[in-house]
């Protein structure tokens, strides 16, 4: 089998792809805007990797059954599972036991009941379950399959990557994605003096860690795991600020040791800001050293500087940067294809790149975090889900951290994806499952039911919550904003923006609707009941959300509110513009609906 | 990597005798990952033994790989509690599951053996499997485990100020209020010592408890 494996990274013809454009608002070919959150049924937490086609026809049945596709949940997507482990002549192909009527076959049969087709795959090699079906290298080929196949919605993974330590990935490929330690520069226009990293150099950024000559650490850090907040810049760069009397065409020498790990790699980008803009000299892999400690010189790196001061800039993004450019060959081939499809891309590489920093310039979702549960179902099985987790496999692990993504979504951008929902699994209660409804809601994520819908019948337990018209109203509202905390029992100062992880806290979140309403919702996130009284009020909600809201000042001014409850559909008024609850059941929550009464 | 070529998986479900094994590639040589998935698969089907209980999944946490592949994560939780697999340790120090790792035929004879005969497993201590306990401790002994151990962690839990002023050497300032938000800011890693210092213990209490429920394993309060 020919490997069609590119041999290095994607060489940036242009700037598209770079980390210093993330923000420019451009956008990949491809990508598709103004679109709200998608909903639908994704086989991994029902299934896992006993998909099949037959239990796919089956889910359509009762998603047309349940009337659920009028409620909004339209993508049927297949996840991992379902392809031969080997490629058929170059193409992907069906697992024959599993899927006998093919791709096509699924795909007519879901979009004459008026549904969509989803399916799955992965920017590395292989798919993470293993089979070697990855798109890496293929992207033209599998553009056709998938058009071919007629999808609608795909979620692409990022096992074996070839450009980043990513899951069963090269640990090695870290070199790609860190700089070498760095002691010092020298640049020819000054012959005899060396700049010190630690002197001279300035840090911009995070994660950059000094030591007593040199510095390390230059790159992005993986963010899979539940332990930083996703708010702050997440990588670090070396600068010198250097004061050229003349512009000209100058040599610099980085001294530099090289490794193959997290922190310590060996490819460096060389960046310059001056009057004249930003402009890149050098991007790619340095001649490795003896070892990580042992220092050496760099061969010269001619750069044109301009006259005043220049800033040069050590870094490395290619965290970043080679993921994006691995999701936008995929994006950019369906759209050479095909410039009118509609396919949604939904990134799933866990977080590890920070892709709310680039996500929005090619996907429609991002996950930000690993997986919210490893004890999937299967035929017969509910499979099990937590409440809370020491890592990422509870409902609030993942709630903790997109509670503080809201700025990095929007309707011109995309979504942040804590994963689909576990409704239905063992290991979570009534009052669970409401309030990770309600939570997915507010937080204008994707809503993608993982349970077998055969076990639900209309008007029962687990179709009352997600079957709630008026949840699904707020992740669908026109307005297209994700809720921001507003008030958390564990923090003061800044509720919307402190990252959280201690679980025994109430939150308060608001979010601003279309027709100028506002959705709070009051989340007892903790395991035991809390009966001290939580309130907010119009101030407050108005400095949090104001700038985002329709018209915040006839909000402030309204003469009363009228205050619906999202689950008992109990409306009250409220005349002073304070919302309250006395009190909070383990894991439960308030929602409630406030609008303005003229 | 070894040269010793591994066992395939025909051979491992041959030795177990297990009939109707699922999955494919059955010439494949033996993965680390694939014989955990093979064991669970087998233990709880033919056997019948009843997993270990989810909650107890945190001692498996140990395993810097565990979480590397989704569909592995409960089979290889599984056959670590229960003893049947050990995990490896690498030249870093790292406890690791090492899932792509071949399995040879001298190891497969000893899963297999641990698998169909459960009285030549050795579980997990049953002090490891539940939540441990916080442990106190004194300004010196907490020093020397700072010293043997350059990724043990020290968290001096007071207001910036009485910081300031003098703290114990290689401390890190985390006041309280700001430790109990994000009790990940105890490190990375959760196997290493991980102490709290304060003026009386009762903060170190309460942030030790904390580091404990959120899976740091050895965890320490001056008193």
């Amino acid at each position: 089998m020919t490997s069609k494996y590119p041999e290095r990274p994607t060489v940036f013809n242009d700037n598209s792809y770079r980390f210093d454009n993330f923000d420019d608002g451009k956008y990949i070919l491809g990508k598709k805007n103004g679109l709200l959150p998608a909903m639908g049924w994704n086989s991994w937490n029902a299934f896992g990797s006993g998909n099949t086609e037959a239990l796919t026809i089956a889910m359509a049945d009762k998603i047309k059954e349940l009337k659920l596709d009028e409620l909004g949940y339209k993508y049927v997507v297949l996840d991992d599972g379902c392809y031969k482990p080997e490629r058929v002549n170059g193409e992907l192909s069906n697992e024959e036991t599993k899927f006998p009527h093919g791709f096509r076959f699924l795909s007519d049969y879901l979009h004459e009941k008026g549904l969509k087709f989803g399916m799955y795959n992965d920017i590395g090699t292989n798919l993470c379950a293993g089979a070697e079906v990855g798109t890496c290298g293929h992207e033209a080929t599998d553009a056709a399959s998938y058009l071919k196949w007629g999808i609608d919605f795909i979620k692409v993974d990022n096992c074996y990557y070839l450009w980043d330590n990513a899951t069963f990935s090269n640990a090695e490929n870290a070199r790609y994605v860190f700089t070498p330690a760095i002691r010092s520069i020298k640049i020819g226009a000054y012959t005899d003096k060396v700049f010190s990293a630690t002197e001279e150099g300035k840090i911009r950024g995070n994660g950059i860690e000094i030591r007593d000559d040199h510095v390390r650490n230059i790159g992005t850090f993986d963010g899979t795991g539940p332990m930083h907040s996703p708010v702050y810049l997440r990588s670090g760069e070396l600068t010198f600020d250097v004061y050229m009397k003349t512009a000209g065409e100058y040599n610099l020498f980085v001294e530099y040791a090289s490794g193959r790990k997290e922190g310590c790699g060996n490819w460096l980008q060389v960046a310059i800001n001056n009057s004249e803009g930003t402009s890149y000299w050098y991007d790619d892999l340095l001649k490795e050293t003896a070892s990580t400690t042992e220092f050496e010189w760099s061969e010269a790196i001619p750069i044109q500087f301009a006259e005043g001061v220049n800033t040069i800039r050590l870094m490395n993004h290619r965290r970043q940067e080679n993921t994006l450019a691995s999701y936008a060959t995929l994006s950019e081939e369906l759209y050479k294809q095909d410039p009118g499809n509609e396919i949604l891309l939904s990134i799933c590489e866990w977080g590890k790149t920070q892709p709310q920093n680039w996500g929005k310039k090619v996907g429609n979702s991002w996950r930000i975090l690993n997986d919210i549960t490893f004890c999937v179902g299967s035929d017969g099985d509910p499979g099990k889900g937590n409440w809370k987790s020491d890592y990422t496999t509870g409902v609030t692990s993942q709630y903790n951290k997109a509670v503080v993504m809201d700025e990095f979504a929007g309707l011109d951008k995309g979504w942040n994806d804590p994963d689909m929902m576990m409704i239905g699994m063992n290991g979570l209660t009534d009052t669970m499952n409401e309030t990770h409804m309600a939570m997915w809601c507010m937080l204008n994520s994707p809503l993608m039911l993982g349970l077998d819908l055969r076990r639900v019948e209309k008007g029962d337990k687990i179709y009352n919550v997600i079957a709630n018209k008026e949840l699904i109203a707020l992740n669908q509202d026109a307005l297209g904003i994700q809720a921001k905390r507003i008030f958390s029992t564990l923090e003061k100062d800044r509720p919307d923006t402190e990252y959280i992880t201690n679980i025994d806290r109430v939150d308060i979140l608001a979010k601003p609707l279309s027709d100028n309403s506002v959705a709070l919702s009051f989340i007892n996130v903790s395991e035991a009941d809390k009966n001290e009284g939580y309130r907010t009020d119009v101030e407050t909600i108005i400095k949090f959300i104001g700038p985002k809201m329709v018209n915040a000042d006839a909000f402030k001014n309204a003469k009363s509110y009228g205050v619906k409850d999202l689950f008992t559909g109990e409306t009250t008024t409220s005349n002073d513009g304070v919302f309250k609850v006395s009190s909070l059941k383990a894991c439960g929550n308030v929602t409630l609906r406030i609008s303005v009464n003229d | 990597m070894t040269d010793k070529a591994g066992i395939t998986v025909r051979e491992f479900i041959r030795l177990l005798d297990y009939k109707d094994a699922p999955g494919e590639s059955f010439d494949a040589v033996l993965t680390r990952s694939e014989a955990a998935k093979l064991v669970h698969g087998f233990i709880k089907k033919v056997i019948g033994e009843e997993d270990v209980d989810v909650s107890l999944w945190h001692a498996a946490g140990v395993l810097k790989d565990l979480y590397d592949c989704r569909v592995c994560v409960a089979d290889i939780a599984e056959v670590y509690l229960k003893g049947i697999m050990t995990p490896l340790v690498t030249k870093s120090g790292d406890i690791v599951f090492a899932l792509k790792e071949p399995v040879s035929y001298e190891e497969a004879k000893s899963i297999a053996a641990k698998t169909l005969d459960a009285s030549k497993r050795t579980p997990v201590k049953a002090f490891d499997l539940s939540l441990n306990t916080l442990k106190t401790t004194d300004k010196e002994t907490a020093l020397s485990l700072i010293t043997q151990n350059e990724r043990a962690v020290l968290i001096d839990l007071r207001m910036p100020a009485d910081f300031e002023a003098g703290h114990m050497k290689g401390a890190v300032n985390i006041p309280l209020q700001e430790y109990v938000k994000n009790p990940y800011l105890a490190g990375e890693r959760k196997d290493v010592p991980v102490i709290f210092f304060c003026e009386k213990g009762y903060k170190s209490e309460i942030a030790g408890n904390l580091a404990l429920s959120m899976g740091y394993k050895d965890c320490y309060a001056i008193v």
